[in-house]
């Protein structure tokens, strides 16, 4: 049941197809990360963590919605070198976002009862923290997720708090 | 089963062999880590030093099994790579586990 199918030619990108079921979107992260290593130039070792925790939980809420309508899931993800930044996007025909808009990212109190510490809706936290940029559109169907992410030594990045 | 486990220094020191921590074995972990931690030592460390990846439902699992040990019992980290590293800073739980470089200073935390 299982279809993937990885293209890398001129213009960079990835079709990636699979069930939505997570050992699928873990290859799917795999090829979407051997996607950006093609790409990005020696020493980006921090672009390309932020972008692989990002590109995670973004495929996980694409397989996420698609459970919801029990469907193969198609996410066509490309991804481009810009002045400086990594742009990735992803498109998919699942669910649209609540709202047509990005979910903000939720921050927990975690003072309290450790048996009340949050076990999730960790995701959007993680996407907003280690983007620079990030754009969500609806177009005939299709959702169009556009991530960026700051190349290092190209001024200010994403800050990680002291 | 992705989990090892010894008892050094009585300490329950738990390694993971997976060189990730994710949606798709999270609910597989969090099982493995309350067999493992049912009985023995109150001290428990996870080495993570073979993780090099972990997302939100990873991370998710970890607190699941910190929650789940008994009042006595208290999780610990060490080896915590960078990216992982990363994860447990911006989501702050870097402040609600303690984190060990390796596990060798998880030991010798013990024995300090």
């Amino acid at each position: 049941m299982f279809v993937r199918v990885c293209e890398i030619m001129a213009i960079p990108k990835a079709i990636i197809r699979f069930m939505p079921e997570q050992h699928d979107v873990r290859r799917a992260l795999d090829d979407a990360m051997a996607l950006c290593r093609t790409i990005l130039p020696a020493g980006q070792d921090d672009a390309l963590g932020n972008a692989q925790i990002v590109l995670a939980e973004a495929l996980n809420n694409v397989a996420e919605h698609a459970f919801a309508q029990l469907d193969l899931v198609e996410a066509r993800l490309t991804a481009k070198l810009e002045t400086g930044r990594l742009l990735v996007t992803i498109r998919d025909r699942g669910q649209a976002m609540p709202g047509l808009r990005i979910p903000e990212a939720r921050h927990h109190d975690l003072s309290g009862d450790p048996a009340d510490l949050p076990e999730g809706g960790f995701g959007w936290m993680l996407i907003h923290e280690l983007t620079d940029e990030i754009r969500y559109d609806r177009i005939n169907g299709v959702n169009r997720l556009r991530l960026w992410f700051q190349l290092t030594g190209s001024g200010e990045g994403p800050r990680l708090p002291q | 089963m992705s989990l090892s486990s010894t008892i050094e220094n009585e300490t329950r020191v738990i390694s993971v062999d997976s060189n990730r921590i994710d949606a798709a074995m999270a609910v597989q972990f969090k099982e493995d880590m309350r067999s493992e931690t049912a009985q023995g030592p109150d001290r428990v460390v996870l080495d993570l030093t073979n993780v090099e990846f972990i997302d939100s439902s990873g991370l998710g699992a970890i607190v699941a099994s910190m929650k789940q040990l008994s009042r006595n019992q208290k999780l610990d980290l060490a080896g915590l790579t960078p990216n992982v590293q990363k994860v447990f800073r911006l989501t702050r739980m870097d402040t609600i586990f303690t984190l060990f470089p390796t596990l060798d200073d998880a030991l010798d935390g013990q024995r300090a």
